[in-house]
């Protein structure tokens, strides 16, 4: 009986290690590459938040680490935070409710159709994203309430900042760069840029892209009857 | 010349023999509720969910306050109204939630400061969605209170019932289409001179009104709504002494002395139409503020009136 239950317990732990350690050696494996710097532009000349930017090697598809154990989309004062997440696929995303309401959140994505009917507090189990695509995110009583998730087929991404930088650690090689943004007025495909890193020199990159206006239900009250919210 | 006033008024019995009102909505609304509930098959434990509360103060022009006829005798009225709503709601089922709200406002009139009220209540509103994401929806509503106006006839209570259906069509545009019946009650008389066994409880109405309504985000923040409304019941009209042709009106169902506008207050039954425009800026996730503008046309046999409204409105929601 002890040793059955403290054998569980070293499974149990070896299995929370091997992500930690496949995430060390991930970055162990960056640590002897270069950063990418990349920034991204609109066509205006403006940085854009929020844009994916993500590296596929040239020759071929990197293996997949089991990834992070749980990523985390908070919802606070009826707002998902962050509004973008990037994960590699396989990520299991909880989505804890730090609001005294309830939420209800769903999505109709091709990615990642999926629904957490109305709940408080933490979820008892996470979801996991297991196809690469984009998957919108909503509430089902707060229509105002957007965000997305980007599952990503490389393990190589970030997400830029309000300044349109994002840090990518790659190994030496060849790349090919492209963004997705959830307002992208076209394919990932088309943003797409080669670039070839190594010697430890870091590499710095401008990317353009086209927006399109997307738009959400406003957050604000209606002078009309409230209908649902 | 004021013989026919002597006359017992033809819609006298008709009148007189009027049930009281009462509220047996009530009951299509209880089933109403429970056909809802019932049709979520996925129901939940019930559970408050959400404090609400909404301010809203207005300023509300209206070029013709007194509804009346003709237009030499229209009175425009300015008027600040305050209204405080708060409440709960309710998760009764995964699509199902009912609003609580108790009520309290006020009219302000800066001309015709006998139409200054106060009035309280509360309303219930039982809101399902047919699904998720933009799914339509559907509500029952029920609302009751007291309205106490300075001119004192036309206090009373209010009570209204009603449906809406409403649909989001796109992040920038939904709809609803809605339908509400009401009924208040004022005090009767002052009795006219010259119209004895006129009937003169002219603030006891009924009506019933549907109305569409689209918003439309023209940006983020602003939205423009527009719509119309269909009303078929009892509305008041002002009339001048002079005007004793109102009274030989077969139509006209009740008459008193006006005591906010003077000369003569009646009742008729007939239609409005009413449509309207409103702008609605949202200032942050709790702050909103409006314009709005509503033409009504009012008729009823060969007397009709009209006025155009034009409102300014912050609004603030916790």
């Amino acid at each position: 009986m002890h040793r059955s239950l403290r054998d569980s317990t070293i499974r149990r732990g070896a299995r929370r290690c091997v992500p930690t350690i496949l995430t060390l050696l991930v970055g162990a494996t960056v640590a002897s590459g270069v950063t990418l710097d990349a920034q991204v532009l609109d066509g205006e000349g403006e940085p854009v938040k929020d844009a994916v930017v993500y590296a596929a090697p040239l020759d071929g598809r990197p293996p997949l680490g089991e990834g992070p154990p749980a990523v985390v989309i908070d919802q606070v004062d009826k707002e998902f935070v962050p509004y973008v997440t990037a994960v590699p696929v396989g990520t299991r995303i909880r989505f804890p409710n730090r609001d005294q309401i309830r939420h209800h959140v769903y999505s109709f994505s091709k990615a990642k159709s999926f629904e957490i009917p109305l709940y408080k507090g933490v979820p008892p189990q996470p979801i996991r994203f297991d196809a690469a695509g984009e998957v919108a995110l909503g509430c089902n009583i707060h229509d105002w309430m957007r965000a997305y998730v980007f599952v990503s087929e490389t393990p190589y991404f970030a997400v830029t900042d309000e300044n349109g930088r994002a840090a990518l650690g790659l190994p030496d090689g060849g790349y090919r760069v492209e963004v997705w943004h959830p307002e992208l007025d076209g394919r990932p495909e088309d943003t797409a840029r080669e670039v070839h890193v190594g010697g430890g020199e870091p590499a710095a990159l401008h990317l353009s892209i086209e927006k399109r206006r997307v738009w959400r239900p406003r957050r604000a009250p209606s002078l009309a009857d409230p209908s649902y919210r | 010349m004021l013989g026919f006033v002597q006359a017992p008024h033809p819609r006298l019995p008709a009148l007189r023999a009027l049930p009281v009102p009462r509220p047996r909505w009530i009951g299509w609304l209880g089933a109403g509720c429970a056909a809802l509930l019932l049709a979520d098959t996925t129901r939940a434990e019930p559970e408050w969910a959400e404090w609400l509360v909404d301010t809203e103060m207005s300023g509300r022009f209206d070029d013709n306050a007194n509804r009346a006829s003709a237009s030499s005798e229209q009175e425009w009225d300015l008027a600040f109204t305050p209204r405080l709503a708060g409440g709960r709601a309710a998760q009764l089922a995964k699509y199902t939630r009912l609003l609580a709200l108790l009520e309290v406002g006020a009219a302000i009139y800066s001309r015709e400061e006998d139409l200054t009220s106060i009035a309280g209540g509360g309303r219930l509103v039982l809101v399902h969605k047919f699904g998720l994401g933009d799914a339509p929806w559907a509500s029952l509503s029920a609302a009751g209170g007291y309205e106490a106006v300075r001119a004192d006839q036309r206090s009373g209570p209010r009570y209204s019932a009603g449906a809406a259906l409403g649909k989001r069509f796109s992040p920038r545009f939904d709809a609803r289409a809605e339908y509400r019946f009401s009924t208040r009650f004022g005090r009767d008389g002052p009795r006219v001179a010259p119209a004895p066994g006129v009937a003169d409880d002219v603030f006891d109405q009924r009506a019933h009104e549907i109305g569409v309504e689209g918003r439309f985000l023209l940006t983020q923040r602003l939205a423009l709504s527009g719509g119309f409304d269909y009303r078929r019941g009892d509305f008041d009209s002002n009339a001048q002494d002079s005007r004793f042709d109102v009274l030989q009106r077969r139509d006209v169902e009740a008459v008193a002395l006006d005591e906010a506008f003077g000369g003569w207050v009646y009742r008729l039954e007939g239609n409005a139409y009413s449509p309207f425009l409103r702008l609605d800026l949202g200032l942050s996730a709790r702050w909103s503020a409006g314009l709005a503008y509503r033409y009504q046309y009012g008729e009823s046999g060969g007397l009709d009136y009209q006025n155009h409204r034009a409102e300014a409105t912050v609004l603030f929601r916790y």
